[in-house]
């Protein structure tokens, strides 16, 4: 840094140095005449800023201000007044400050150099609900990891919302799980937990992330294994009244430990989703030990908790602690980045993003087999694009890459004979590693001609809360909806149905023809009212029955801003209902609104399981996008619970890794079980999906892997193998030299049984420049979406790189899609530079 | 930086003096005057309380803490953030037609104004704090829960973000 970059230059130019540091940047500045320049610049700008800012009128009215003057001797005529006297000594900063404390020293310690705290600006837990401030965060009694011991015991306080929002990764998932085995002694478990707690911190600096490991101690007796284990923490233990966690349970008992009765209640981590469900299956299962939840769930987080011995014990239980007890959380936060690179914002308003992990590289001797499910989605790109246009760099976790990528069209392949889908795979060298390659996989719905389109039978379930009255969101509403309808004929129907504080049939299913009636239906709508929905999807999934085309599409899109109250608030009832009816073939599309109240996993999950697609319209171009252009896609679909697996030949291939898809990962026997759902393909639609590949071979290779970040998977058992390909092994020669093979599984719309499709690929060192425009164009925004989540595989990738690649690969661009990403990418550079302050 | 002379008495002379300012602080978290104005007059009410009570009230730190919670939490209760930059929260005419929609138009767009509203909210909010508000580091850090160091950092890449942009549109005004 130099010394004009430096903070404290810019402190001492607006005064607000003293005594000696003042001096000493004084003696600095004297022989430098650069630097003298630059205060004075500094200077100059401050004062056009107080001219600026002060120079507003008075948002008061005259009116207004009298009535507060008049409120306030009221008041003051009650009782005597008081003189000021000193700083108030306000509990809640003292509370900030020694989080902010224990924040700093995790923070010190682990990847981060700067001490700083995150903001305070978002208090809002993250998910909304029903669930309780985090409170157990402030009585954390916490040390880093990396061997120090740093440390802080913080008084319990009384629950304040945390300013940190905690958001906990699955990280260490299963490949902690295995390491929980029975264990013969407490320090046997402890060993076994520092193991595993370096393989987490591994995981953790790869990802970024912070951690901290709690130890349960009881109220009543600290337990001297754990005291001295844990190499305890500066002091007293801190009371664990308010610590609570929900154990998500052994789910599937191969993580129990026997361990004798040892932990109160633990802590209750505001981001787990499913806590009501955990704690149930908890406490059905005994609760007790070791549980990590499975990989691929996005809502899950990786718990470890070590128990030496003892046997289960219930949520909500108090014993006394006699073995040791510690839980390996592992923690991503979010605000002391973004209070760190300062122009990164954190989720504003009450914006709930699921926390993602990237997935990392893979070997294929570990794991040759690469499962995910196909995902249509895109709302992930019209909210990054929101955020930069309004001068932010967008929240990590809003940057789903398959989503950007998937944003745009590509050729694709184009089925052949009756196949609903086609398959293709390019493959070339990696913009962003040179020693890797890029897979490019396209899957192309059939085209459907308008004539032999299906009859529709749509119902629109508006949001007309009062939280729906801006402009850019009811209103786009009802003009997004008039677009669709002019695609609309005789063949299709319609119905309206709104909540809020209650719900109503605006308009019953009436034939798309009836154009006045249905114009009228639209514009009689209007904000108001809380979102308090009586039954607002059950009357639309009522609606949609009444019209019930059995050869058509029929459909329920959803139109919200998110504020999600329809009635059926328990979230997992909700789910089996949507779900229950999209086997009877409704299925239901959610259409998110307006800013700041965009509840992204939770509309994410309503459209996952109605078998729909999700997407994000902030504008009126984005409406027609959605609405019109694609609305072959968003409404018919021509193949549904499609699903992709990958087998790698560990010939030919080192490791690999899937870009993006990480809440799409199904495991390896699920993809031939046909009871698992998976994502659909719309008519037209175009779904991409980006492999990092890092074959072998090459004189590097395996330092190619190395360097690519992969951590040890030891611990990760692979899958039981499925039924295996029949293959005849023949031709040795030619299987060799594949360099995998993709498969592809995918239903009828209204088939229940899956058909396959099968491609090879093999290995070809294409240059980068010779690859397609699609193959390029596809890179260069997986590169911009790993920049804009820091990802850690990242490579070379720059926002320079990324806009070469991408002008050079914008095509014809007809609609100027392209264009607009482009210039996205500029801001996303500008706003970064400001941000790193470089 | 010195924060302005603690007035001689009266929870009215606090109100006379801040209660403007404390209201546009409001008004920009909340998006909505009237509101604020509410939320302001709120905490200086309690701070007549406080004061009857024997409470020992820093000020301004203190009314710009208590503001400041109160509107985020009334923000959240009422989950109507409208997350926009600085010139439209306040350019927007009351519902009623009043004139206080006249709050910011007549500046609306200096460059400079623009590109304040650009920056991301974290830096705006200090740099109105220490420029508007004329809130020391130390005051900014009491009120916003960040370390000085914090703010230090945010209102350095605040002003540097702001040079930049300024520089640039005088070098291509129509990009301003």
């Amino acid at each position: 840094m130099t010394f004009l970059d430096d903070p404290n230059l810019t402190a001492y130019a607006l005064g607000e140095l003293e005594g000696g540091e003042k001096a000493a940047m004084e003696a600095r500045l004297a022989d430098d005449p650069d630097a003298r320049r630059h205060v004075a610049e500094i200077r100059v700008l401050a004062s056009s800023l107080e001219r600026e800012l002060r120079a507003q009128p008075s948002p008061l009215t005259d009116a207004r201000r009298a009535a507060i003057d008049r409120a306030l001797r009221i008041e003051e005529d009650g009782g005597a007044m008081g003189a000021w006297r000193g700083p108030i000594p306000w509990r809640q900063a003292a509370a900030l400050t020694s989080v902010a404390a224990l924040v700093a020293l995790a923070v010190g310690v682990t990847t981060l150099r700067r001490q700083e705290v995150s903001s305070p600006l978002e208090r809002a837990p993250i998910a909304q609900g029903s669930r309780p401030a985090p409170s157990g965060l402030d009585a954390f009694q916490g040390f880093t990891r990396t061997g120090e011991v740093s440390s802080v015991a913080t008084k319990s306080a009384p629950p304040q919302p945390s300013p940190m929002r905690a958001e906990a990764l699955h990280v260490a998932g299963s490949e902690l799980q295995e390491s929980i085995a029975p264990q013969s002694t407490a320090s046997d478990a402890v060993r076994h937990f520092e193991r595993e707690d370096r393989h987490a911190v591994e995981l953790a600096k790869a990802n970024e992330v912070r951690i901290l490991t709690l130890t349960a101690g009881a109220a009543s007796a600290p337990a001297a294994a754990v005291a001295s284990e844990s190499r305890d923490l500066g002091g007293a233990a801190a009371p664990l009244d308010n610590l609570t966690f929900s154990l998500p349970g052994a789910w599937d008992g191969r993580s129990r430990l026997d361990s004798k009765p040892s932990f109160e209640t633990l802590v209750e981590v505001d981001a787990l989703r499913d806590r009501e469900e955990a704690v149930r299956k908890s406490s059905a299962a005994g609760g007790g030990a070791a549980a990590f939840r499975e990989i691929g769930s996005a809502d899950s987080f990786g718990l470890g908790f070590g128990l030496g011995r003892g046997d289960r014990a219930q949520s909500g239980e108090r014993r006394d602690l006699s073995d040791l007890g510690r839980a390996t959380v592992v923690y991503k936060f979010d605000d002391i980045e973004s209070a760190l690179r300062g122009g990164r914002a954190p989720s504003p308003g009450n914006e709930s993003y699921a926390p993602i992990v990237d997935n990392p590289f893979v070997r294929v001797s570990d794991e040759p087999l690469s499962t995910f499910s196909v995902d249509v989605d895109t709302a992930s790109y019209a909210n990054v694009r929101r955020f930069l246009t309004q001068g932010q760099l967008p929240p990590r976790d809003a940057v789903r890459i398959e989503e950007l990528v998937n944003s745009f069209t590509y050729d694709g392949a184009t089925p052949s004979g009756t196949d609903p889908i086609g398959v293709a795979v390019e493959l070339a060298e990696c913009p962003w590693n040179p020693r890797s390659r890029l897979a490019h996989i396209t899957i192309r719905g059939r085209v459907v001609p308008p004539e032999s389109r299906k009859p529709m039978n749509l119902v629109f379930l508006v949001d007309v809360s009062g939280s729906m009255a801006p402009e850019n969101r009811l209103p786009l509403v009802q003009q997004g909806l008039r677009l669709l309808l002019d695609e609309l004929t005789e063949d299709d129907s319609v119905s309206i149905v709104t909540y809020a504080s209650t719900t109503r049939v605006v308009l019953p299913s009436t034939n798309a023809s009836d154009r006045a009636s249905i114009k009228a239906a639209l514009d009689s709508l209007h904000a108001g009212g809380s979102t308090n929905g009586g039954s607002g999807i059950e009357l639309a999934y009522e609606e949609a029955a009444r019209h019930f085309r059995r050869d058509g599409v029929n459909r329920i899109l959803l139109m919200t801003d998110g504020d999600f109250n329809v009635g059926v608030t328990d979230r997992t009832q909700l789910q089996r209902l949507i779900e229950e009816k999209a086997k009877g073939g409704v299925f239901l599309s959610v259409l998110g609104f307006g800013m700041g109240n965009v509840k992204d996993d939770t509309m994410e999950m309503l459209a996952d399981k109605g078998n729909g697609n999700y997407a994000y319209i902030d504008s009126l171009r984005e409406a027609r996008r959605v609405l019109v252009d694609q609305m072959q896609s968003t409404l018919v679909a021509v193949a549904k619970d499609v699903k992709v697996q990958i087998e790698f030949n560990p010939a030919r291939v080192l490791g690999y890794r899937l870009i993006g898809y990480e809440n799409r990962r199904l495991a390896s026997r699920d993809f031939h079980d046909d009871r698992k759902d998976a994502g659909e393909i719309g008519a037209g639609h175009c779904v991409t999906a980006l492999y990092e590949i890092v074959p072998t071979g090459t004189p590097d290779a395996a330092e190619a892997a190395a360097d690519a970040g992969t951590p040890k998977l030891k611990y990760r058992k692979s899958e039981p193998a499925p039924p295996p390909a029949v293959r005849p092994q023949v031709d040795l020669d030619t299987t060799a030299r594949e360099l995998l093979t993709l498969q592809v599984r995918y239903k009828e719309p209204e088939g229940s049984s899956s058909r396959l499709l099968e491609q090879v690929l093999w290995d070809s060192p294409t240059p980068l420049a010779k690859a397609s425009e699609d193959f390029r164009f596809a890179a260069a925004v997986a590169s911009f979406g790993m920049l804009l989540r820091g990802s850690p595989y990242r490579g070379l990738s720059t926002f320079e790189s990324v806009l070469e690649l991408a002008e050079g690969a914008k095509g014809k661009d007809p609609l100027g899609y392209r264009r607009e990403f482009i210039d996205l990418v500029v801001r996303a550079r500008s706003l970064s530079r400001s941000a790193a302050g470089k | 930086m010195t924060a302005a002379p603690v007035p001689e008495s009266g929870v009215s002379a606090a109100f006379a003096r801040y209660g403007p300012l404390l209201t546009d602080y409001a008004a920009r978290i909340l998006g909505d005057r009237d509101r604020a104005a509410d939320v302001v007059q709120e905490t200086f009410l309690r701070m007549c309380r406080e004061t009857r009570a024997g409470t020992a009230i820093q000020v301004p730190e203190w009314l710009y803490t208590v503001c400041r919670n109160h509107a985020i939490d009334i923000q959240r209760k009422e989950r109507r953030m409208i997350q926009t930059s600085d010139d439209f929260v306040l350019d927007r005419p009351a519902a009623n037609g009043c004139p206080e929609g006249g709050l910011v138009r007549a500046e609306a767009q200096s460059a400079l104004a623009r590109h304040v509203g650009r920056l991301s909210a974290n830096q705006r909010e200090v740099l109105r704090l220490r420029f508007q508000h004329a809130l020391s580091y130390k005051q900014i850090a009491d009120v916003t829960g960040l370390s000085v160091s914090n703010v230090g950092f945010l209102i350095h890449v605040a002003l540097k973000s702001l040079r930049e942009r300024l520089s640039e549109s005088s070098l291509h005004p129509s990009r301003a």
